[in-house]
């Protein structure tokens, strides 16, 4: 057998020991939407509080909001295939759905409210879904 | 006094073209994850790029010829071909992020969705690479660039606590979920990104255009010593700007308009105009050296004429060669593939191919039919070995981190 076959075999095999390893479990994909949701509100609060104080233009807050408003709808999206095997994580899956969902609202009216008026009256509304969302963030013992 | 001129030239355009898309994203995503605790991988890439970046240099200013003719011609077409055939797809994969990039910043200015300036941003790259000087070409995109400055500035004007700064640069940051292999994965991915192999492709091609001979090898190695680390500083204030704002915010970057943020908090609208266009032009700079570079390797390796010193009609495959990756680019773009994405496996892929570029180099840095009294010393061969084994070691570690943590999630 030459050498590079072996190399071969061997990166192969780390590949494969790497995939088989990697199956993360349904509360680890939660804690992530949840994060990812998190840190979606937490950048579109900024994003509009730069602007309301005139240290940001209309294009990058539009942005930011559009980019931020995509990530919490992939977000949900990543939710919804986890496969539930226990009462337990159909309950946290569901309250992690309920506050991710919440959020995604939230960011799509913000960003809503910013390109047709050009400003977002207050950020209540994503505020009160960053809580929801740190709860269960909080619940699951998983924020950074 | 225009010796001097063009130094200054020179390390200040290798300042402002260091910093590309791959840098501004791996760095801000780690900045805003792990804090400045990858700070040491930083040096350690920059110091990298900078030995082979010279060395590729040297054979380029001592041979007259760049670096694939010579690999092909030392090693042979079989062991050739892969080398060519991981750093085309690396470098065809990083231009597509370039031109992603260009798209995203011009997006940032416009509010214009990024895929509707994809198209433009392509056929820009391709007007300036058929009809603007080599010389300028580099210049205005290096020089442009280095309103990346910006995040130095920012970081300073964010009045930090240094000493934490340092802290989390010696001790890391305690980041509760992050795990260990996100940890590595980011380690690979900020070393590939700082030593893109196209970056020492295009250094030793344009040795190649601008007529370089042993008379500028001080110059060019004063280039890479001075402005390269001062290239990777600016890799470390992105860092920092996302670790001083959005970490404690347990903000995670995952778009480019999330870099912006630090910057309008430290300066304002003057700032962020300022980043903008340095981001526009890094960008910009960095799609005209990968799209040159897809030309130049493959024509290289096949002994097809190269160069934008002869006129597009003597190189015409070369051109031909160049239009057709750019639409690939726009292709794959078009798709609505995310180009944050194509950036994150642009960069971890560079780190797989990384032994396949620098070993070649190596070896032909050492031979003394090619560079005569002009071989690698033995500090410097002894060196390039230890980084040969460090880059062996992040090939080897890239796909299974990438498996492991879901490309870093």
């Amino acid at each position: 057998m030459g050498v590079w076959t072996r190399v071969a075999g061997l990166v192969l095999s780390l590949v494969l020991f790497s995939g088989c390893s990697q199956q993360s479990s349904a509360t680890d994909d939660l804690i992530h939407a949840l994060n990812e949701t998190h840190s979606a509100i937490a950048s579109s609060i900024l994003a509009i509080e730069l602007y309301d104080q005139q240290r940001s233009t209309q294009a990058v807050t539009d942005t930011v909001l559009g980019d931020m408003a995509k990530q919490a709808v992939d977000a949900e999206g990543a939710l919804e295939p986890i496969s539930v095997d226990s009462e337990q994580i159909e309950s946290d899956r569901d309250a992690a759905l309920a506050a991710v969902h919440a959020g995604v609202t939230a960011l799509l009216s913000s960003r809503d409210e910013f390109s047709q008026h050009s400003a977002v009256a207050n950020t209540t509304g994503l505020q009160s879904a960053d809580q929801q969302v740190n709860a269960v963030l909080n619940q699951l013992g998983g924020s950074r | 006094m225009k010796r001097i001129f063009g130094l200054a030239l020179g390390i200040l355009t290798a300042i402002g073209g260091f910093v590309d898309i791959g840098d501004l994203v791996t760095n801000a995503v780690v900045g805003s994850r792990f804090g400045l605790s990858l700070a040491w991988i930083v040096v350690v890439g920059v110091l990298g790029i900078c030995i082979f970046a010279q060395m590729s240099g040297r054979v380029a200013a001592v041979s007259g010829r760049a670096t694939f003719e010579l690999i092909r011609e030392r090693l042979g077409p079989r062991l050739a071909v892969m080398n060519l055939g991981a750093s085309f797809l690396i470098n065809l994969m990083t231009l597509t992020a370039e031109i992603g990039g260009v798209a995203l910043a011009l997006q940032l200015v416009s509010s214009v969705d990024y895929l509707l300036w994809v198209p433009f941003a392509a056929i820009a790259i391709w007007l300036v690479i058929w009809r603007v000087k080599f010389k300028i070409m580099e210049n205005v995109a290096g020089l442009v660039g280095l309103c990346l400055i910006g995040f130095a500035v920012g970081l300073f004007l964010l009045g930090p606590d240094w000493s934490e700064l340092g802290r989390q640069v010696v001790h890391g940051v305690s980041t509760g979920t992050e795990k260990a292999t996100t940890y590595w994965f980011y380690a690979v991915a900020l070393f590939g990104a700082a030593m893109t192999p196209y970056e020492v492709f295009f250094f030793s091609s344009g040795a190649v255009e601008e007529g370089w001979t042993t008379k500028d090898l001080s110059e060019s190695r004063a280039n890479v010593v001075v402005g390269f680390p001062l290239g990777g500083l600016l890799s470390l204030a992105i860092a920092g700007c996302a670790a001083v704002v959005l970490l404690p915010q347990l903000i995670g970057v995952t778009a480019l308009s999330q870099v912006m943020l630090p910057v309008a908090v430290a300066g304002g609208k003057l700032l962020l105009a300022f980043i903008i266009l340095g981001v526009v032009a890094a960008t910009a700079g960095a799609a005209l050296e990968t799209t040159l570079s897809a030309g130049y390797t493959i024509a290289q390796f096949l002994g097809w004429p190269w160069g934008k010193f002869r006129p597009p009609a003597q190189a015409a495959r070369f051109h031909l060669l160049m239009i057709i990756c750019l639409l690939v680019g726009i292709g794959t773009l078009m798709t609505g593939v995310d180009p944050i994405q194509v950036t994150e496996f642009s960069v971890v892929f560079s780190a797989v191919a990384l032994p396949m570029t620098y070993l070649p180099i190596l070896i032909v840095a050492n031979d003394p039919e090619y560079m005569g009294k002009h071989v690698n010393g033995r500090v410097l061969n002894a060196v390039a070995l230890v980084y040969l084994v460090i880059i062996l070691a992040a090939a080897l570690a890239a796909i299974p981190l990438m498996i492991i943590t879901g490309a870093g999630q």
